[in-house]
């Protein structure tokens, strides 16, 4: 490996004294590891440093610095006022005073009295009151909180408020402020009163008044001696000269308009709103004049609203501020048991309804009660009264339809109908909580409820929902026609199809087989895959349909079994005739058009019915799969 | 030094307090000289004062201590006489240029200013403040104390170095119009200005926003500062300071048949045991009334420095009971072991209602510190009330009882409200005694505050008036 000393051979250059210093790594000692030896012995070290030192030399070379006490001139002054200052001696006397650049002032919109005239009236100011108020806004710099603190309007001797004197309890701030107001009164009065008084004759009654006030507000304030004087003085001052020239003191002297923060800093914005719209009128700077106007806004209301709340807010006791702590973990604490408790009225539910199905007591009972006042108990009732609770899930959803009350009879056959529909819904649907049965409860009564356009009593659409249950539009309880999914944004054309459940995956496939379709399409292109998606749905509802026909089946035979062996009470056979026979009677109990069909299943004409639409969706299989095979 | 955005001009800086008057250099952390701001005066024979008038012409009031001294000097001790040779050493700033003065032949007397001068015994010397409520009253005694503050302890010239002051927070107009007055007419100062002590202080304490509470001699106060500037309508003020609570210390050794001797009266004592009757030989030093009372609080001033404590939370008698107690010997020797009482009297400030005893018809208006405070800032916006809490400045020499800090925090968390309250208090006692006059040191020797000067110029041209213009 070529050196430095190499590189340097090359190119004929003498040999650096550099060499020997790089060469001076000590040697190993024996017993100790490479590594080791690396950390901790004296190697060279990877960063070059400079050795500090520590000892600053006494330099005799450079002399000290002179300084010069020197005077100076401040350009932020209006004055020439010359103060002195120490100062290095070689620094130019004529530079510019150091601090000069920190003199900073705002800038502030001003306005002319002629642009007030036409754009900035007020009822509630004056030219001369904003005029003040700028001139606040100039001299505190829009320190609002301190421009608030210094407005007196119309401009108030300061010494009353110096005087005043405050204490802590505000007992006898309080008592000044009201001496003052009282004295400004009498201060109001007194020079009216002498105006109305002629200078040559004083009237007794005149001068007793002001007496009387003068007395009055000598007794009551000895904070405020000056309208004292001045009322005293007022009548002697008629009565000897024939000019009583009411003096500037007593003007001064009126109440000042008490004008909150939010009064003054809204009378600012809207001032420079206005000024901006009026004067930028050049549609050039339509940008710039929204800018500017965006940072004037000011909304006075919301700002005491604001400040409002935040009083009350500050101004809570610690036992209030405990007792809202407690009020919102107890609301939690609700919250997260709300689900807990509806995820076990959930559970509760479907054992009871496997009871009412099966169990030889529950549609005896169900039987018994005269349905509406039962019904009308609402979902609470149906908790604690077991056979009723089967219509829960039903009715639910009845009363949140635009079906209105619920009619007597919906109860009666509660049994069957829904008992049914919703141990579908539970054999379908694993427990998810309520709220997600509920849904798809009320999605369907929506459906039935759009599919039947006639709005009538339950009964009326029970009429008409059994009258169209044929139509293939309307599909029982559970059965779901899967409809196409509209996913924002980016996405892939393969999510657009609709997902299949990996339950249903596997009969899925074995129907496909059967109809001796593959797996999976050959050619996925677009439209052969939205048939192919179509296909698929069809397929799962078919199954569903299915599903639900052999389930209702098995119900009826069970009925059927029973009523055969004639065990059952007095009442029973009649309600289950009624709603065997009278088809609309049974169906009126949900509101589900899903019921329909299901309870259509219990006479035969229904029945044959369905098998008919089974043969349907059948028929309309093989015409999708030719229309498919067609296009392969 | 310019990074620090400091210039030096040579200010001075004078901060008379009710009690005590500082002063100094602007840019120094300590001032130069402290005094107290009471004066002694007596009064003189009628031809003796005439004699003295002629003598000296116009500036009988500005020098006689100085130059007339030695002449009627009979009753002066020997400090008197060193001070009055130093004071001769630079007479010519204000001899140079007679000032228009208003005539003072009414007010025949003499002045003593000056720590040892008033604690000096004299017969017939009356102690005075000038100032009361924090508004200065006799003005004659404020002239000797600027006089003695610039002449006699700075020895400097005022015409040459520009001069800030403090001013209470609820000063008149009037005053400051005084004030400017003296300073330009009287003392020929290139440029005066009138800064506010709480915002000197919150300046000391280096914070803009502050809510400054101070508890000196005759007055506690709380006065929020917003940026510099003093929120009027906040200032909340009581009568309630160290005064009164020595008055209420001295009433407590009265009322356990106690009689406090003041050094001055003491000629021999010797020990006696704890709690005994003093044995002690008086002198015969007839004095004013007022003498002896100041005598007799300087006693109660060290019996409040060495003994008196507050408790840290609230006032528990049992808690304060188990407490050690703590001797305390007065000037005729008479000593005794203070328990209870040593915490009851700091506690006026916080509960007046339950400790202060036999209060006057004003005294019975007072409300305990906390609640003052919390009345100041309730006082102010909504939204600068946090800032306010925020930074608590606490300062006056009546806040150095061990623990006040420690209860007022305690106080002020105790009231109910949702503000983070920070408290500062410095532990030095230098900063907490002199916290505005450290404020006035500061801004004076900043190079930003050369443009705030009241000049000369502006005096002639405006008249007194511009101090309400030109200091808010």
């Amino acid at each position: 490996m070529a050196t430095g000393n190499d590189v340097r051979e090359i190119f004929q250059l003498s040999k650096s004294d550099q060499v020997k210093r790089v060469h001076k790594t000590e040697k190993k000692p024996d017993g100790i590891s490479r590594e080791l030896y690396g950390l901790i012995g004296n190697n060279v070290s990877t960063v070059a440093f400079n050795n500090p030192t520590y000892k600053p030399k006494l330099n005799l070379s450079t002399k000290a610095v002179n300084w010069t006490w020197r005077p100076f001139v401040n350009p932020s002054r209006d004055d020439d006022l010359i103060l002195h200052h120490w100062e290095k001696t070689r620094t130019d006397p004529n530079e510019e005073y150091r601090f000069y650049k920190f003199n900073k002032a705002i800038n502030l919109n001003e306005f002319t009295a002629e642009e007030y005239r036409s754009h900035l009236q007020d009822p509630d100011w004056t030219l001369e009151e904003t005029n003040y108020l700028w001139d606040l806004c100039r001299r505190f710099d829009l320190r609002w909180v301190v421009i608030q603190d210094r407005y007196e309007w119309p401009p108030q001797e300061v010494d009353r408020i110096a005087l005043q004197y405050y204490n802590g309890n505000k007992l006898v701030g309080k008592n000044g402020a009201d001496a003052s107001t009282e004295s400004s009164v009498a201060a109001i009065t007194a020079p009216t009163g002498t105006d109305t008084i002629s200078p040559s004759l004083l009237q007794p009654s005149a001068i007793s008044s002001d007496s009387t006030l003068a007395g009055t507000s000598t007794t009551t304030t000895p904070a405020a001696p000056t309208p004292t004087d001045v009322s005293i003085s007022k009548p002697q001052e008629g009565s000897e000269s024939a000019a009583p020239t009411p003096s500037t003191d007593v003007v001064a002297f009126t109440p000042a308009k008490t004008r909150t923060m939010e009064d003054l800093k809204n009378r600012y914005y809207t001032v420079n709103r206005i000024l901006i719209k009026a004067r930028m009128t050049d549609g050039s700077q339509a940008m710039e004049k929204a800018h500017l106007l965006s940072s004037m806004n000011y909304d006075q209301s919301r700002e005491v609203e604001r400040k409002k709340n935040l009083e009350i807010l500050n101004t809570r006791t610690p036992e209030q501020i405990e007792e809202e702590e407690a009020l919102y973990l107890e609301a939690r604490r609700i919250d997260q048991n709300e689900k807990k408790i509806s995820r076990e009225r959930e559970n509760l539910l479907r054992l009871l309804n496997t009871r009412d199905i099966y169990g030889p007591g529950g549609p005896a009972s169900a039987g018994l009660t005269p349905g509406g006042s039962l019904a009308a108990g609402g979902p609470g009732s149906g908790i604690i009264i077991p056979s009723n609770s089967i219509t829960i899930p039903s009715s639910g959803p009845a009363n949140n339809g635009a079906n209105g009350p619920i009619s007597p009879s919906s109860s009666k056959p509660a049994l069957s109908n829904s008992a049914s529909g919703a141990s579908v819904k539970k054999k379908k649907r694993p427990p998810k909580g309520s709220t997600q049965a509920e849904e798809a409860a009320a999605a369907a009564a929506a459906a039935a409820s759009a599919a039947s356009s006639a709005k009538g009593s339950s009964n009326n659409r029970r009429l008409s929902n059994s009258s169209v249950d044929g139509s293939s539009s309307n599909l029982p309880q559970g059965v779901q026609v899967k409809k196409e999914k509209l996913t924002p944004g980016a996405y892939l054309r393969s999510q657009k199809m609709t997902p299949i459940v990996s339950t249903k995956q596997q009969r899925l496939q074995a129907t496909l087989v059967q109809l001796g379709l593959p797996l999976k399409p050959a050619m996925p292109t677009v439209n052969v895959m939205a048939k192919w998606d179509q296909l698929q749905n069809n397929i799962v509802t078919l199954l569903d349909l299915k599903k639900q026909v052999d389930k209702l089946e098995s119900d009826l035979k069970v009925v059927k079994i029973r009523r055969g062996s004639g065990s059952g009470v007095n009442l029973f056979p009649a309600s289950s005739s009624a709603s065997a026979g009278g088809g609309s009677g049974s169906n009126s109990s949900s509101a589900l058009s899903s019921a329909a069909g299901s309870a259509t299943s219990l006479t035969g004409l229904d029945g044959s019915h369905s098998v008919k639409r089974e043969g349907t969706v059948d028929d309309a299989l093989p015409g999708q799969v030719k229309k498919k095979k067609r296009k392969e | 030094m310019g990074t620090y955005g400091g210039d030096e001009v040579a200010a001075l800086v004078l901060s008379v307090g009710h009690t005590w008057t500082q002063a100094g250099y602007g840019g120094e952390d300590t001032p130069k000289s402290i005094f107290p701001t009471s004066v002694g005066w007596v009064d003189l024979p009628a031809e003796a004062d005439q004699g003295d008038d002629a003598d000296n012409s116009e500036d009988t009031q500005m020098q006689d201590v100085s130059q007339s001294s030695p002449q009627h000097g009979a009753d002066s001790n020997n400090i008197h006489k060193k001070d009055a040779d130093g004071g001769d050493l630079n007479p010519q700033p204000v001899g140079a240029a007679p000032v228009p003065r208003k005539n003072k032949t009414t007010k025949r007397g003499k002045y003593y200013v000056g720590d040892g001068e008033i604690s000096c015994w004299r017969p017939d010397m009356e102690i005075k403040s000038p100032i009361k409520d924090g508004l200065i009253e006799d003005w004659d005694a404020l002239e000797q104390i600027w006089d003695h503050a610039f002449l006699k302890r700075l020895r400097c010239d005022p015409t040459e170095h520009p001069l800030i002051i403090t001013e209470s927070s609820w000063n008149t107009r009037e005053i400051r119009e005084k004030l400017t007055e003296l300073a330009f007419e009287k003392y020929n100062f290139p440029a005066f200005f009138v800064a506010k002590d709480a915002v000197m202080t919150a300046f000391a304490a280096g914070r803009p926003h502050a809510l400054v509470v101070d508890s000196g001699g005759d007055m506690t106060s709380v006065v929020p500062v917003y940026d510099g500037y003093v929120l009027r309508k906040g200032i909340m003020r009581q009568s309630l300071g160290g005064d009164v609570l020595s008055e209420q210390v001295l009433n407590q050794f009265q009322s356990n048949g106690i009689d406090v001797v003041p050094q001055y009266l003491v000629a021999k004592k010797s020990p006696v045991e704890v709690g005994q009757k003093p044995i002690v030989t008086l002198r015969d030093r007839p004095a004013t009334p007022s003498f002896h009372k100041m005598m007799q609080m300087r006693v109660i001033h060290d019996y409040k420095e060495s003994v008196c404590q507050v408790a840290e939370s609230t006032y528990n008698e049992q808690n304060i009971n188990s407490r050690p107690q703590k001797p305390f010997e007065l000037p005729d020797g008479y000593n005794s072991n203070f328990g209870a009482d040593r915490f009851k009297v700091p506690e006026i400030m916080f509960n007046p209602k339950d400790f202060l005893k036999n209060p006057t018809p004003e005294q019975e208006n007072f409300v305990g510190l906390p609640k003052l405070i919390f009345n100041s800032a309730q006082s102010c916006d909504i939204d600068f009330r946090p800032t306010l809490f925020g930074s608590v400045v606490l300062t006056g020499g009546n806040t150095l009882f061990p623990g006040f800090a420690d209860r007022l925090h305690w106080e002020l968390n105790s009231i109910p409200h949702s503000y983070k309250v920070k408290l500062h208090a410095p532990g030095n006692t230098v900063e907490r005694k002199c916290g505005s006059w450290l404020g006035g040191s500061i801004i004076a020797s900043l190079g930003t505050f050369h443009q705030l000067w009241i000049s000369r110029k502006e005096y002639d041209e405006t008249g007194s008036s511009i101090v309400n213009k030109k200091c808010v």
